[in-house]
């Protein structure tokens, strides 16, 4: 009974590993689809963002011109999600907390 | 003039007040959330109008045209999702008022972000701030599955966060690929240049994004997490997960499919639909635990609403999701009621409510026979749509949904049967707050209205899907171009 | 915490404040910005937590004004982001010239927003998993 469990492990270890090497296999192949890394493609957004950044948004980094403001409503999004996750934890940590009087009165 | 840009700082004011109300005012916090939803329901509703006339309305985040900024772009099919997730919030709130006791600050507050996440990816028309917006919703609803602090939900919660994180990062791994090769993250940009220069790369994106939106709205090979979730989460929250959380994946896969990429998945879509039908529909039979049961109806519905998006049925697509929402809605109030009555979710502890209950058991009797497609029901309109789009195209399709809608009715005469009558006798009347009791009939009544009205709403239907297929009208309204 | 590393939080946190500061306040000239600022601003407090014990810093930073600070913060943003913030942005960037520390025409404010979000995302999430440790 064990021996087949054991088998049955590694037949499922080499299946992940196939499906592992495809997908792998498949992300590589698309990568030559991209874009060429350093060059500036005409017409993209990220065309407009370096050449005009800087006058559109008055920050001279262009880095923080593009996260603050260009799409800064993304950014804070981003900030939300960190907030979130902040409330998240207080949440989690306050309930691991055993209670003196036994006041969870949720049922489930 | 437009108001629907407000509603992401309305919920999110609405969080602040939340947080800074301290926890000794015990129902400050449920007002808060209520005036929110409620505000947002306002600004909804004003802008209904300015959507009749204009189709489609833009708003540009910061000032920013596209493709340069963030766009927020609403059409009909936004619009009806936007109101769809408001009827949820409301009845979600309506049952926490009695279900939430501890940690109400804490509770409220992400239930306001994870609604405003909702809102945000509904509305946004660019495909980074759709990911910005699942990531807000996800994350809440990971930290609010552990809400009851017991061992078993802290656990579905750490299972939860772990295959919701890597669905999140297949949707970022899509959206680097669509961005490496098109160059733009604007929905209405990225449909412009899809016909001209889409390589592998963007179709492998498109693919990644699609599995990513299937997990949020449990779609078969990702289905998994949700009975454990539902099981663990006050009932509040599994009517957002069930409803709201299926609703705007779905949503998000037909504005990526259709308005953007314009892709035919019709194979792909129909077999994972058959799976999520049946998968879900065979599991429901089994279980003997009303909100596991909950949990595997919707999976199942969620197939049906699939499968009509697969047969390119996209008016039964719509009305099958309205549906799906509105019978949600009824059930998720029975179970919590009921549940509240028996103390257990055990559905071979119930029985005999249906002597005292008339309220209780019409509208569950309604939900019920919605689920299962009765004539003259919602279900059964949606569902016959459905089926003639099955007949003409792939007939097999049309032999499955029927099947399945036998093992529907099966499964949901099973749970009426075992929560009305079973073997007991007589089980008391139970006490239904008034508000559970008017969002109750009134959505039992609309399930009936939807159904007898079938051929207008029908119509409609194809009002509301036809204003997310009009792609030139979409990319030239959003890019300015008029 | 000993006392070597008390007397030292007390000497180093008011310049790691100071700095982040800086680093927020220049963030549209050099590399930086509100999430940096945010994180050295945060750690300062996260130090402070950590080499405090609970008596030491209960009476001084609560999570609930923490939550409130970063709430107002949030709230600060919102009303930037809504209608009226970016509208003044021409006025402003029309004021200023490039490469000046009065520069960055919107960044600026976004940028010193964000700091006070990130750095008290950080202390509640220190002073949350702290607090276990306090109990034990």
């Amino acid at each position: 009974m064990k021996a087949v469990q054991h088998n049955s492990f590694k037949d499922q270890k080499v299946i992940v590993i196939g499906l592992l090497a495809v997908f792998a296999s498949v992300l590589f192949y698309s990568v030559s689809g991209l874009h060429v890394f350093g060059v500036i493609e005409k017409g993209s957004v990220s065309e407009q963002y370096l050449l005009e950044g800087s006058n559109l948004t008055g920050s001279t980094n262009i880095v923080n011109s593009i996260v603050w403001d260009l799409r800064g409503f993304d950014t804070m999004g981003e900030e939300i999600v960190f907030f979130t996750a902040a409330l998240g934890v207080a949440l989690a940590t306050r309930r691991m907390v055993p209670k003196k009087k036994k006041k969870v009165k949720v049922k489930v | 003039m437009t108001y629907f840009n407000m509603i992401v700082p309305v919920l999110l004011a609405a969080v602040f007040f939340i947080t800074i109300t301290s926890g000794r005012h015990k129902h400050y916090h449920l007002s808060f959330a209520l005036g929110g939803v409620v505000l947002s329901a306002i600004f909804i509703l004003l802008d209904f109008s300015k959507i009749v006339s204009d189709k489609i309305m833009v708003y540009y985040q910061l000032g920013w045209k596209p493709p340069l900024g963030i766009t927020f772009s609403v059409d009909l099919l936004n619009y009806v999702v936007c109101l769809l997730l408001i009827f949820v919030a409301v009845s979600a709130l309506a049952i926490s008022r009695t279900e939430i006791r501890d940690d109400k600050r804490e509770f409220y507050a992400l239930f306001m972000l994870f609604l405003l996440g909702l809102f945000g990816a509904a509305m946004t028309g660019d495909i980074f701030n759709l990911f910005v917006f699942f990531e807000i919703f996800s994350i809440a609803s990971y930290a609010l599955v552990s809400y009851t602090g017991r061992k078993k939900a802290v656990l579905s919660s750490i299972k939860y966060l772990i295959m919701g994180s890597f669905s999140t990062s297949l949707i970022l791994l899509g959206i680097v690929f669509v961005y490496g090769s098109l160059g733009t993250l604007n929905m209405a940009d990225i449909a412009s240049k899809m016909a001209l220069s889409s390589t592998t790369a963007t179709i492998l994106g498109f693919g990644l994004l699609i599995s990513g939106f299937m997990f949020k709205a449990a779609i078969a090979p990702f289905h998994a997490w949700k009975p454990s979730v539902i099981r663990d989460t006050p009932l509040s929250l599994g009517l957002m997960f069930t409803a709201s959380g299926t609703i705007i994946g779905l949503y998000a896969i037909f504005r990526l499919v259709v308005t953007v990429g314009n892709l035919n998945l019709s194979g792909m879509l129909i077999a994972l639909s058959f799976v999520t039908m049946v998968l879900g529909a065979v599991l429901a039979l089994q279980t003997t635990n009303l909100k596991k049961l909950l949990a595997y109806s919707a999976i199942s519905q969620t197939g049906y609403v699939l499968l009509a998006f697969g047969l390119l049925s996209y008016a039964g697509f719509v009305y099958h999701m309205i549906n799906l929402v509105l019978i949600d809605i009824i059930l998720f109030i029975v179970a919590y009621v009921v549940i509240k009555h028996f103390g257990t979710s055990d559905l071979d502890k119930m029985g005999g409510l249906g002597v005292g209950n008339p309220v209780l058991f019409g509208s569950a009797l309604v939900a019920v026979s919605a689920l299962a497609g009765l004539p003259l029901f919602n279900g059964f309109s949606s569902k016959l749509l459905i089926y003639q789009a099955g007949i003409q195209v792939f007939p097999i399709a049309t032999l499955i949904a029927m099947l399945v809608s036998v093992l529907t009715l099966a499964y949901s005469s099973k749970m009426l049967n075992m929560i009305f009558f079973s073997n007991r006798k007589d089980s008391g009347v139970v006490n239904i707050d008034y508000d559970l009791k008017i969002i109750m009939v009134t959505i039992a009544v609309f399930c009936v209205v939807l159904g007898i009205f079938q051929g207008y709403f029908t119509g409609l239907m194809e009002i509301i899907a036809g204003s997310g297929l009009d792609r030139e009208l979409y990319i030239k309204t959003v890019l300015g171009l008029i | 915490m000993d006392l070597i590393v008390k007397q030292v939080t007390k000497i180093v946190f008011p310049f790691m404040v100071l700095y982040g500061f800086y680093i927020a306040l220049h963030g549209h000239l050099t590399p930086g910005g509100g999430f940096a600022a945010g994180a050295i601003i945060g750690s300062a407090f996260a130090l402070l937590v950590i080499a405090f014990d609970e008596q030491d810093v209960e009476h001084k930073l609560t999570v609930h004004e923490l939550i409130d600070l970063k709430s107002v913060a949030g709230f600060f943003m919102i009303l930037i982001i809504g209608k009226m913030g970016y509208s003044f942005r021409a006025v402003l960037i029309e004021s200023q010239t490039l490469f000046n520390l009065w520069s960055g025409g919107f960044t600026i404010i976004m940028n010193v927003a964000g700091t006070f979000m990130v750095s008290s995302a950080i202390v509640l999430i220190i002073y949350s998993i702290e607090k276990e440790a306090w109990k034990k």
